[in-house]
């Protein structure tokens, strides 16, 4: 199968007052079209970093090394224009925390047409009729477009997030932490909603920390921990045997299979991590992973970032 | 005893500025003579109740004058601060949005500008293009739009970090309709506060320059020219200068006065936003 988008050697690092800061370092991945694959992690993993790598959009403290190929274009060497012109059309982003990443002084009809609009992807004249279109495809209120995102619950403010983000139907749509803060209703609306857009074209990209919806959403699971991918497999293969230490770890702490936390915390780096990035919490270390570098092997359709195998 | 609310101080304001604007559109129909006729059989007249205010040094009525007195320093400070505005809203949101060289061409720009001793640039400037509407409304925009630069440029620089914007960011393709609706929509109350000052500024400017002969000309009914005919005739006929005096005050009063009302509140809607 070709690829949708092909990352390689990734390494994505912050200037800070600190030092340098190694937020993604060594990920290689291919993305696999028409299919919903899930970035799962916890929360300071580098997950939505890799997320702004894709769109081009680091902060000006950022710098990243590798490559990112979306289709047949290299992004890291496009013009600021060109990516100005795949963002939105081709790759879509939904920010984390629709309450802040919505304009409150502009109405939700604004919102949704004005990405559209400023691609030419609508003309002014259809946007009354392609906000309807798309509040209604969210199972939203029509009279939505009319108000203003500090009236929205939770719920809604994110579905309208949404909805700004897909509105043209990017083949590649990222979504940060689309179902945070949300209750269940809300969740497994957001779901059916990441369906529909797999369904009509899309391939989504759903960033999370949650292994429930990983589990019910996916069909591609890629584990991130410690600013590294650590495990890439098929849903099914790996909720049956998770290779890797910290997705088993990351499953048993799920409350239905237990709830047993992983010991310690969450790493951070200021110099480009060389051993396994788990070795430190590791209940399977072996020897070896105390000094040795960590290459990814490829096991059948599954890729895992283990000593042990 | 408790304190005026802010909201009721900002609305008496805007009604006293309202009147002031709405006497000097009208003045024609209020006032009840010719600002402009003299009367040479009736100089320095003390008040009456002919001449409610007196007549000054060429028997002019000083009520009338009044009347009219407002118009060209309330037209041209309008326009100066909204000329002043768009060039500081327009070059204070690039170098505030952009981190490069364009940032610090245009800091170099305003810090040029900024410098500028204000008054003698106008007096230079009205002194080499000649005394006209035109040269003061020049004058006060060459001196007027850094500051309104430099306060845009720094509040882009804390607005374009906001998620909305890094999220509208994501899927707009032009940084100008991002910079100027979705940045500028967050800026309204700061601009709204920033017209108030810079047009009570601008009357005062006016009247200054015009009380010393390099700003609207006699024999214009303005408060400022007045104020310099009255000054040979103070002992006989004060209310020739008090008058004007007072209504320049009032304005730039309630002008100033507004812009800091409107900060205040805009800064106690923001602490209730923050604690929501
Ligand atoms: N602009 C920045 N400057 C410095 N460090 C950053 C910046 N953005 C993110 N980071 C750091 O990068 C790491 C990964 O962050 P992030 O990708 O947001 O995690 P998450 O997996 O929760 O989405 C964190 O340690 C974070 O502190
Ligand atoms: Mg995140």
């Amino acid at each position: 199968m070709s690829h949708l988008l092909s990352i390689k050697d990734l390494e994505v690092t912050f200037r800070t007052a600190e030092g340098t800061g190694y937020a993604v370092t060594d990920v290689s991945a291919d993305l696999k079209p028409h299919q919903i694959t899930t970035i799962l992690g916890e929360s300071g993993s580098g997950k939505s970093v890799l997320g702004s790598a894709i769109v081009q959009l680091l902060a000006p403290n950022a710098s990243a090394k590798g490559s990112i190929r979306f289709q047949d274009r290299e992004l890291t060497t496009l013009s600021a224009k060109e990516m100005d012109r795949i963002r939105g059309t081709e790759i879509g982003w939904v920010a984390q925390n629709p309450q802040s990443a919505l304009n409150s002084v502009f109405q939700i009809g604004t919102l949704i047409a004005e990405g559209p609009i400023h691609h030419k992807y609508i003309t002014k004249n259809e946007k009354p009729t392609f906000v309807r279109k798309i509040l209604t495809s969210l199972r939203l209120p029509e009279k939505l477009d009319k108000q203003y995102s500090f009236e929205l619950s939770g719920g809604m403010a994110q579905r309208v997030l949404i909805a700004s983000g897909s509105g043209m139907v990017p083949p590649l749509l990222i979504l940060d932490e689309p179902t945070k803060g949300l209750d269940d209703n809300n969740v497994a609306a957001v779901k059916r909603i990441i369906e529909d857009l797999a369904a009509r074209g899309s391939t989504p990209l759903v960033i999370t920390h949650d292994v429930d919806l990983a589990e019910e959403l996916a069909d591609e699971i890629w584990i991130f921990y410690g600013s590294q991918l650590v495990e890439q497999a098929p849903k099914e293969a790996f909720f049956k045997q998770p290779l890797h230490p910290y997705s088993k770890g990351l499953i048993d702490a799920t409350p239905k299979r237990g709830l047993v936390p992983i010991p310690g915390e969450s790493p951070a780096f200021n110099t480009r991590p060389v051993r396994c990035t788990y070795y430190p919490r590791c209940p399977a270390a072996l020897e070896i992973c105390r000094n040795q570098a960590c290459p990814t092997v490829t096991l059948d359709n599954r890729r895992v970032k283990c000593l042990r195998y | 005893m408790k304190k005026i609310s802010t909201k009721a101080s900002i609305y008496f304001l805007i009604a006293v500025i309202a009147i002031i604007i709405v006497i000097n559109i009208f003045a024609p129909l209020i006032a009840p003579y010719d600002p402009t006729a003299t009367q040479m059989t009736l100089r320095n007249e003390l008040p009456s109740s002919v001449h409610w205010f007196g007549t000054d040094g060429l028997g002019r009525d000083v009520l009338s004058r009044v009347i009219y007195g407002g118009r060209g320093s309330l037209f041209i400070s309008f326009f100066a601060t909204c000329l002043s505005m768009l060039i500081g809203i327009f070059i204070g949101g690039l170098a505030g949005w952009y981190d490069n060289w364009v940032d610090h061409s245009l800091q170099v720009l305003m810090s040029l500008f900024q410098s500028l001793p204000g008054l003698s640039i106008s007096i230079a400037v009205v002194g080499v293009l000649g005394p006209s509407n035109y040269s003061i409304l020049i004058a006060l925009t060459l001196t007027g739009w850094s500051g309104v630069a430099r306060i845009v440029r720094s509040q882009v620089r804390e607005i374009k970090h906001k998620q909305y914007i890094e999220s509208a960011r994501t899927y707009l393709p032009s940084v100008f309709y991002l910079l100027f609706h979705h940045v500028l929509s967050a800026l309204w109350p700061t601009l709204a506060v920033l017209t108030a000052q810079r047009m009570g500024r601008m009357m005062l400017s006016i009247s200054a320059l015009s009380f010393i002969g390099v700003g609207l000309q006699p024999p214009t009914p303005d408060w400022g020219v007045m104020i310099q005919d009255a000054k040979t005739y103070v002992i006989q006929q004060p209310w020739a200068l008090i008058a004007p005096a007072v209504m320049i005050c009032i304005a730039a009063f309630c002008l100033t006065r507004l812009g800091e009302r409107l900060r205040d509140y805009r800064d106690a809607q923001m602490r209730t936003m923050e604690n929501m």
